[in-house]
């Protein structure tokens, strides 16, 4: 099994260690498979972060992700005896809640315009975002406020780009960018040759650039 | 956006590569090979860095962790499922198996509660079909004149054994002059208690071996030790002890059972005679005087005081029945007593007093049985809108009026159907006209839909057992496009839209009507959508921002067939569920035959449709609603 966190990721920092946790998935979806429950309950743990962060990147909206969520875990748990093995365990949830996200926005059909700014109840933003982490707070505060700003923008910008994608090319940048899967892994979850889904990552890149192609012309002026 | 992830694109292998490229993945080769090309094209050199530089924009989204309550919620379904998975897993061991002992014990205990129940209803409690009444003939000397009717109720003691009692009351005469072999007889009623058939067993018993009718004193059973108690059956016994065998006619014992079931009560009774070898006569029970009693009088109609009846004034009902007033009570189908007092002063309803007047009556208070109708012909009464509406819908769904020649040549129907609260739902609603010659026509009159069409009108005949014998019309008007137009048209000619506004809608509207198709008609065939001879009425309509939007009208006649007459049926659909159309029918007269033609009926829910002001309501039931029972 190769890595789940893909490559040359910045984030990778952040993602479990993946030859371990690649093992112990395997462990606790037999241990699900023969009915263990506390088992599916750490699956759950282990990977509800991950699974929310992409599918809020898929559909734009928390609360539709947070309902998605546990839609993917529901099913998997369901459906947790068709597990063979035959892709990594994350791979096989993830396939569940990328085909949940996309069937959710083909049903839709929706452009969204996507924020950074996470509704919580005290009215506070993004406070339990990973980027909120202590390192990130830490470094935040080394920051000056026009240094966050302008990251602030720059996220908006790509979030709203990213939402005027269709869902099969925001599937493919997410998978590989946010989630770093590789190829293989892609074309798991996908259920693409190698090739094809390449060229569709090539082409979403370029849809993306294209919706960005103001922004970055902006940046480039300044 | 142009983006078509699906589509099979030949470039798909220089995609994959410059996808590679872009991620870092290549190998040496292909990066070189890649190089290479990008330093003869500088344009696509920049579009490498651009989805470089995007690729890290994307990589450089914060990631969100996910709600604390998915995590919850889940732990919450998964241990719910795991609680419930664990009852359902648990062996059913022997403590919750229900031996055999209990399961016998529990069917032998519903087997002796059956028993038991059966038992009771059948030895202990009253039968509920049969009620006896007693009531005599006026014997001549007045011997019993302190008696009055009585009912018993039946139980085993009243089953064993009913004499007759002279009575009080003013009784009619009997109709039937007894033979002088006629004698007073003791009569039982037969019953289905096994007790009272024991007790008239033993009366036929002791009749034999008297020879005659002894009195029931001398009998050594139950009854005659029960009648020491009850002064009645002292009475009664004493009664059958008095009577005398071949005596004079007149002293005779009248015994009249009111029963449910007159024709099984007969037959017992019958049965129980020939049995006991007892001569009797049938005696009619004589019709009371015919009662007069006004409008707004509850009149109690039974003996046994189970039906009421109201009158209803009509505006020529001067507040009682006039002689030769049909009035008819029509059952709703429960069994009446044969006490049931129904009125029934029948004469000919050609007679004049009848003609033209209208009564109705109809339940009140109390334990009414009966719902009540009665109209007369061709009665021009000026009632109250909700009472003709009733009386319509009540005649429509009674029967179906059929006219005779009087219709011919006038508007025999009038076609009213309203939107359906759904759409999608069709509702018919359809006249027939009998025996049709090909000389007659069928014309359809100011045919009118409102908003919400389209509806459309079938005519066909219903000889499809021959050759087809008229071609069926469907003539569909309505139609959805012009019809919207026309509203929207309608709807901008109510908002008082400028003149110049409504003048230019009405070119619209003339364009629109335009005859598209069959323009015209002859004998045989139908208009078109929306005459232009109609154009001007319905722009003036349009103009006063009224309702009507489309209108048809057509004069279909039937083609020669090789029948003399066919029935022919107009059916009006509604297609879209909500149109609103009204019209008229009318069939003119015919040179040869007449036609009978019978008033519309809706399929759908019933509405009230308006009597139009120049039609006459439609005939009214003769024969159908009506009906006249008379007493046993």
């Amino acid at each position: 099994m190769s890595s789940l966190s893909g490559t040359h990721h910045p984030n990778e920092a952040t993602l479990p260690p993946v030859d371990v946790t690649g093992q112990q998935d395997f462990h606790l979806f037999e241990r699900a498979r023969t009915g263990d429950r506390g088992a599916f309950g750490q699956i759950v743990v282990r990977y509800q972060d991950r699974i929310y962060n992409s599918l809020l990147r898929l559909v734009g909206d928390p609360e539709e992700a947070r309902e998605l969520t546990q839609e993917a875990f529901t099913r998997a748990l369901v459906k947790i005896d068709s597990f063979r093995g035959e892709a990594g365990p994350y791979t096989w949830l993830f396939r569940i809640a990328v085909n949940l996200a996309i069937s959710q926005l083909r049903k839709v059909q929706r452009h969204r315009v996507f924020s950074l700014e996470r509704p919580s109840s005290n009215g506070q933003a993004a406070t339990d975002d990973q980027a909120s982490s202590l390192l990130d707070r830490v470094k935040r505060n080394e920051e000056s406020p026009d240094v966050i700003a302008e990251r602030h923008e720059q996220h908006q910008q790509v979030l709203s780009a990213l939402g005027r994608l269709d869902a099969e090319y925001r599937a493919v940048l997410i998978m590989r960018d946010v989630e770093g899967f590789d190829y293989q892994q892609m074309a798991d979850v996908l259920g693409l040759p190698l090739g094809t889904l390449k060229s569709r990552l090539f082409r979403a890149r370029i849809a993306l650039r294209d919706e960005l192609r103001p922004y970055l012309s902006g940046v480039k002026k300044k | 956006m142009s983006q078509d992830p699906n589509k099979f694109d030949p470039k798909e292998t220089t995609e994959a590569k410059l996808c590679a490229y872009v991620d870092g993945d290549l190998d040496a080769a292909g990066r070189a090979e890649i190089e290479k090309y990008l330093e003869t094209n500088p344009q696509h050199r920049k579009l490498m860095e651009e989805l470089k530089q995007t690729r890290a924009l994307m990589r450089a989204l914060p990631r969100a962790s996910a709600p604390p309550e998915i995590g919850e919620m889940l732990q919450g379904q998964l241990e719910r499922s795991l609680l419930l998975n664990e009852l359902d897993a648990e062996p059913a061991g022997d403590s919750m198996r229900i031996s055999r002992a209990a399961q016998f014990r529990a069917v032998a205990a519903v087997i002796l509660l059956a028993l038991g129940l059966g038992v009771v209803v059948y030895f202990v409690l009253p039968s509920s079909n049969q009620r006896v009444t007693v009531v005599t003939a006026p014997p001549t000397d007045h011997e019993f004149a302190t008696n009055t009717t009585q009912i018993l109720p039946e139980t085993e003691e009243a089953s064993r054994a009913i004499a007759g009692v002279p009575s009080a009351t003013p009784a009619p005469p009997p109709v039937a002059t007894p033979s002088p072999a006629l004698t007073t007889a003791s009569v039982a009623v037969a019953s289905a208690d096994p007790f009272a058939r024991r007790e008239m067993d033993r009366s036929k018993v002791a009749g034999k071996m008297s020879g005659k009718f002894a009195p029931l004193e001398k009998k050594a059973d139950g009854f005659a030790n029960a009648s020491k108690i009850d002064p009645f059956r002292a009475r009664v016994q004493q009664t059958l002890a008095n009577a005398t065998v071949g005596q004079s006619p007149a002293n005779y014992t009248c015994v009249v059972v009111s029963t449910t079931d007159p024709a099984a009560a007969r037959q017992r009774v019958n049965t129980f005679l020939v049995d006991n070898k007892i001569q009797w006569q049938p005696v009619a029970e004589p019709m009371p005087q015919p009662i007069q009693f006004g409008a707004s009088q509850v009149a109690m109609t039974s003996k046994l005081n189970q039906t009421q009846v109201h009158l209803k004034q009509s505006n020529q009902f001067n507040g009682q029945y006039p002689v030769g007033t049909n009035v008819g009570v029509v059952s709703n189908g429960a069994p009446q007593s044969p006490g049931t007092q129904v009125l029934t002063n029948t004469l000919p309803t050609t007679t004049p007093a009848a003609a033209g007047q209208s009564y109705g009556i109809q339940p009140t208070s109390g334990p009414v049985e009966h719902e009540s109708l009665a109209v007369d012909k061709n009665a021009p009464v000026q009632q109250q809108p909700v009472q003709q509406a009733e009386q319509q819908q009540m005649q429509q769904a009674i029967a179906l009026p059929t006219t005779e020649d009087g219709d011919v040549g006038q508007v025999v129907g009038r076609l009213d159907l309203h939107g359906i609260a759904q759409a999608g739902d069709q509702s018919e609603q359809y006249i027939v006209a009998r025996n049709m010659t090909h000389e007659q026509t069928i014309e359809l009159k100011d045919l009118l839909t409102r908003e919400g069409g389209p509806a459309s009108i079938e005519i066909f005949n219903t000889s499809t057992d021959d050759q087809p014998l008229a071609t069926t019309q469907t003539l569909t008007f309505g139609d959805e496009a012009k019809l919207g137009a026309l509203n929207d048209l309608r709807a901008g000619v109510g908002a008082a839209a400028p003149a110049t506004q409504i003048a230019k809608d009405l070119d619209k509207t003339e364009a629109l009507a335009a005859p598209t198709s069959n323009p015209t008609t002859n004998s045989s065939t139908a208009a078109a959508f929306v005459p232009a001879t109609q154009l001007l009425a319905m722009q003036q309509k349009l103009r006063a921002a009224t309702a009507p939007v489309d209108s048809f009208g057509g004069q279909f006649k039937l083609q020669p067939t090789t029948k003399p007459t066919q029935d022919v049926v107009i059916v009006l659909r509604n297609d879209a569920g909500n149109a609103q159309v009204q019209g008229q029918v009318q069939v003119p007269a015919a040179t040869s035959a007449p036609a009978q033609v019978s008033a519309p009926r809706e399929t759908a829910a019933p509405t009230a449709p308006p009597v139009p002001a120049n039609a006459p309501p439609a005939a009214p039931a003769t024969t159908g609603p009506a009906t006249t029972q008379a007493a046993p």
